[in-house]
């Protein structure tokens, strides 16, 4: 049996506060962002950025900060400051600090491209350590002063996190770990329940590999302080060239074990944010048969090369292989195979996207006003289109985090995301709903209540495991979808339709793709790209409903969902046609950097497990 | 008088400011011949510098080197301020304004207010610690695409509803509940958007109405109203608290702003008189 199966489920609730006042058993859906730098982030603070925690709650709730705004409030938000160098950052900006003077903080002060590369590579390898010039004897007491900015940030998750009964919005204590190794990424967010947090955060430099940073999160946080849950979420699997879903099992370590300890904190993979998508991509074998709508928001663009069998290094520069362990595909199908080798699948990853902005504003994520991932170093339409860090025009303005739960608490949240009925999206707020089972009506989608004619005929939502067959038949995956309303001046856009994308292992125990359209198709809509208007011919309900033909109950399989919208004008095109034909930089002619996009959700698969 | 009443005082916070003000301006004032000044900590701190970069020991010509290029731009910054370059350039103004602006905010008291003044910033702002009005409601959807004439879907939806019909049966399948419990209507804006929500404004509760949204046409019962109402002090304490450090640090920098404008007063004299009176009495 699992630990994750042995472990007791969380007590219901840890902090007091009063009941929501609403509590929907057939659950609501909260939109937030579970990804957010603000100035205590040292890549943030060095490009200008100097909205705190407390600001960045502010601006989630609705509030203007630093001139901007959001149409729509979030309902929750995370402030996942990097735990590295939350001490150094302190030290380098306090006047008066041991080190303030020191050349390392006055390079940082000085906001030099080299000091932001300085401290980035500071963090690479397993042998990362703090600098003994901020961190050694007679410079800063670190450890004090961790602990220090990070009673600062759980104030902050306090302040904003609503308790009276109205539950009107939920803010996570939370930290990026953020290890790399020759610089592919393997960075986490790891996010709390509640308010009972350890002492202080892991940083890469404590814990150098992501089984150590488990093993503290364990060791701090679950095993040893009452009420302490945790999960960890890693994000840019497009950035790790294969390395961050490449199990390490240490000298003398127990595989099954290290896969066991992983599904258990890390149930949830962030496939979207301002650097790209991760979903699946052209160019890089095993993510199932060429599928056009692969080709959305890419980091990289063709030529690469595929690491196939092996990883690579330098992801985070644009450099090195691509492996299909980069996207969510081929690490859900990699699942599957540890599954059946291990008893245990290590990948039972639900989806969720974010922002990862740098400049303290989550869920700032429309096209129209996208304003940068880094400060002042992204300000303005030219130095946007013309950036190289991270990528540049590549870039996006990041995602959202769905979340289907009885109330906006952090208990019903976390519970949820654990539980992964959540799904992520490009920006837009669709709503999307999926049931799997065995015994769901044809006509589900025909007319009536969706969602409790589903629940009444056993189905399962979005992030569970099917139940034991009944029947002879495969598995129906019923979906419905609603197109964003949108908010007063920014109306939403139409479905053109929802994906189910099926994945298995066949007899040989290799792994396969298959992507259906379940409802709604290409509808001729077009964007005329000198004005970017739209005109949409999608649909604002969408129901789907797909019974699997090639069921084989001998293999393990899972079913995720993609619902795609009509295209609109990216982000980029709109700051170019800002900008006098003549004067345009070469991102606004370059073909790989598309002028239209179709924004999307994607839901957290439903797993098929012959063992389950 | 007690210490405490003692320091609510205006006057009294009004001289603690400018102390704070005067020492800090003390601790981060540059010494200004810090720079140019070359000891042995110095030359210590340039060569270790020099020797991780370079990965040896630097000959005493790089160390020249190395400490002339700071010198220089040194030597180069003082020359700039002195020819005033530093006046137009939109970088470095903004850079000081931040600095200062930081400063003056760090000289704000910090301390955790007392019930009483946490009360009375509920008080002096009551809409921002309100829990909004809500409402529970029931809706069926007859979705554009879906019906030739949504909106005569949706009525014909509501006759049936009237005459009792089961919401279960009705309506297009669409991702949310049919019934929702007590929410406040920006809730409803997010779901159907913000025609949807304005509609709710008076709408009689336990009849069915029909409401126009960009998705199509709801048959819509309000089932149920709960009024707005002020926070206890124990919800909202977290963030009374947050706000009135926000707000005394929002003060700090206006004090002192108020100091500069008297010190550095604009200069209305090519104004005609009577503009520059009423420019005057609105202050700049």
């Amino acid at each position: 049996m699992s630990q994750s199966a042995c472990r007791p489920e969380p007590e219901p609730f840890v902090d007091r506060r009063e009941p929501c006042a609403e509590r929907n058993p057939q659950r609501n859906l909260y939109f937030g962002d579970l990804h957010v730098h603000t100035s205590y982030s040292f890549d943030a603070w060095i490009n200008d950025v100097r909205t705190d925690p407390a600001g960045a709650y502010r601006f989630a709730r609705g509030e203007e900060v630093a001139g901007l705004k959001l149409a729509r409030p979030l309902d929750f938000a995370a402030v996942t400051d990097h735990s590295e160098y939350l001490a150094e950052v302190e030290g380098c900006t306090t006047p008066g600090s041991a080190v303030y003077d020191s050349p390392r903080c006055t390079d940082f002060r000085a906001g030099s491209a080299a000091a932001l590369v300085s401290f980035g590579l500071g963090l690479d390898g397993d042998d990362a350590m703090r600098w003994g010039d901020l961190c050694g004897d007679g410079a800063l007491d670190c450890p004090a002063r961790i602990g220090a900015v990070w009673a600062r940030v759980q104030e902050a998750a306090e302040a904003a996190y609503d308790r009276s009964a109205a539950c009107e919005f939920t803010s996570f204590v939370a930290y990026e770990w953020s290890g790399s190794r020759m610089l592919s990424n393997l960075h986490r967010n790891v996010i709390f329940r509640s308010s009972r947090v350890p002492d202080l955060p892991v940083s890469h430099f404590e814990a150098p590999t992501a089984g150590e940073l488990w093993q503290r999160l364990l060791g701090d946080c679950r095993d040893s302080l009452p009420g302490c849950e945790v999960l960890a979420i890693p994000h840019n699997s497009n950035w790790s060239n294969g390395n961050l879903f490449t199990p390490e099992i240490p000298a003398g370590g127990d595989e099954t074990e290290l896969a066991e300890v992983r599904a258990d904190l890390e149930p949830l993979l962030e496939i979207y944010q301002h650097k790209g998508d991760s979903e699946c991509s052209p160019g890089v074998a095993g993510l199932g048969p060429p599928d056009e709508l692969c080709d959305f928001e890419k980091l990289r663009a063709l030529p690469f090369d595929d690491c196939g069998d092996g990883t690579g290094s330098q992801g985070m520069v644009g450099r090195g292989c691509v492996s299909r362990l980069d996207f969510l595909r081929g690490i859900l199908l990699a699942g599957l195979g540890a599954e059946q080798r291990l008893g245990v699948n290590p990948f039972r990853l639900g989806v969720i996207a974010g922002t990862d902005t740098h400049n303290g504003t989550p869920g700032n994520v429309e096209e129209a006003s996208y304003p940068g991932h880094f400060g002042k170093r992204e300000s303005d339409p030219v130095t946007r289109l013309t950036g190289n860090v991270p990528a540049g025009a590549r870039n996006g303005p990041g995602g959202l985090t769905a979340v289907w739960a009885e109330e906006n608490s952090r208990e019903a949240l976390w519970d949820a995301l654990r539980r992964r009925e959540v799904y992520g999206t490009s920006g837009p707020r669709m709503a999307v709903r999926v049931f799997a089972g065995w015994d769901l009506a044809d006509d589900l989608c025909d007319s009536g209540d969706f969602v409790g004619a589903a629940e009444a005929a056993g189905g399962v939502p979005m992030g569970a495991t099917l139940p034991d067959r009944t029947g002879d038949d495969g598995p129906v995956i019923a979906v419905s979808a609603q197109m964003d309303p949108g908010s007063e001046g920014a109306p939403g856009s139409l479905l053109e339709r929802i994906q189910v994308i099926k994945g298995w292992q066949d007899a040989q125990g290799v792994g396969q793709i298959t992507v259906v359209d379940v409802a709604g198709g290409p509808d001729g809509s077009t964007v005329d790209e000198a004005t970017c208007s739209a005109d949409q011919r999608g649909s604002p309900l969408l129901c789907g409903l797909w019974r699997d033909p090639e069921f084989d109950p001998e293999r393990p399989a899972f079913y995720y969902v993609r619902v795609v919208e009509d295209p609109v004008c990216r982000w980029s095109w709109r700051d170019c046609l800002t900008i006098a034909e003549d004067a345009r930089p070469p991102a606004c002619s370059d073909p790989t950097i598309p002028r239209t996009l179709q924004e999307r959700a994607w839901t957290s698969p439903v797993w098929y497990s012959p063992g389950a | 008088m007690t210490w405490r009443a003692l320091l609510r005082e205006p006057l009294v916070q009004f001289l603690v400011l400018g102390l704070a003000l005067f020492a800090l301006h003390a601790r981060v004032r540059p010494d200004p011949d810090a720079n140019m000044r070359v000891d042995l900590a110095r030359v210590e701190a340039a060569r270790q510098g020099l020797g991780a970069r370079l990965g040896h020991a630097p000959a005493d010509a790089e160390l020249a080197a190395a400490l002339r290029e700071a010198l220089d731009d040194e030597r180069m910054v003082r020359e700039a301020v002195r020819l005033g370059l530093d006046r137009d350039d939109p970088i470095v103004r903004r850079r000081l304004i931040q600095k200062l602006r930081l400063a003056y905010e760090s000289s704000a008291d910090l301390d955790p207010a007392d019930d009483a003044a946490l009360l009375a910033q509920r008080d002096a702002e009551p809409q921002r610690y309100t829990a909004p009005a809500r409402l529970a409601l029931t809706q069926i959807l007859a979705a554009r695409g879906r019906h030739a004439e949504p909106e005569a879907a949706a009525r014909e939806f509501a006759r049936a509803l009237e005459a009792g019909a089961d919401p279960a049966g009705l309506g297009d399948p669409g991702p949310h509940a049919r019934r929702l419990g007590l929410r406040p209507v920006a809730d409803y804006a997010g779901m159907f958007g913000p025609e949807f929500a304005a509609a709710l404004e008076g709408m009689p509760e336990g009849t069915w109405s029909i409401v126009q949204s960009k998705i199509g046409a709801h048959a819509v019962r309000v089932d149920a109203r709960a009024p707005a109402e002020l926070l206890p002090l124990a919800a909202a304490r977290a963030r009374l608290q947050a706000d009135l450090a926000e707000r005394r640090r929002a003060e700090a920098v206006r004090l002192a702003l108020e100091d500069l404008r008297r010190a550095d007063p604009a200069d209305l004299r090519e104004l005609p008189p009577d503009l520059a009176a009423a420019l005057r009495e609105h202050g700049l």
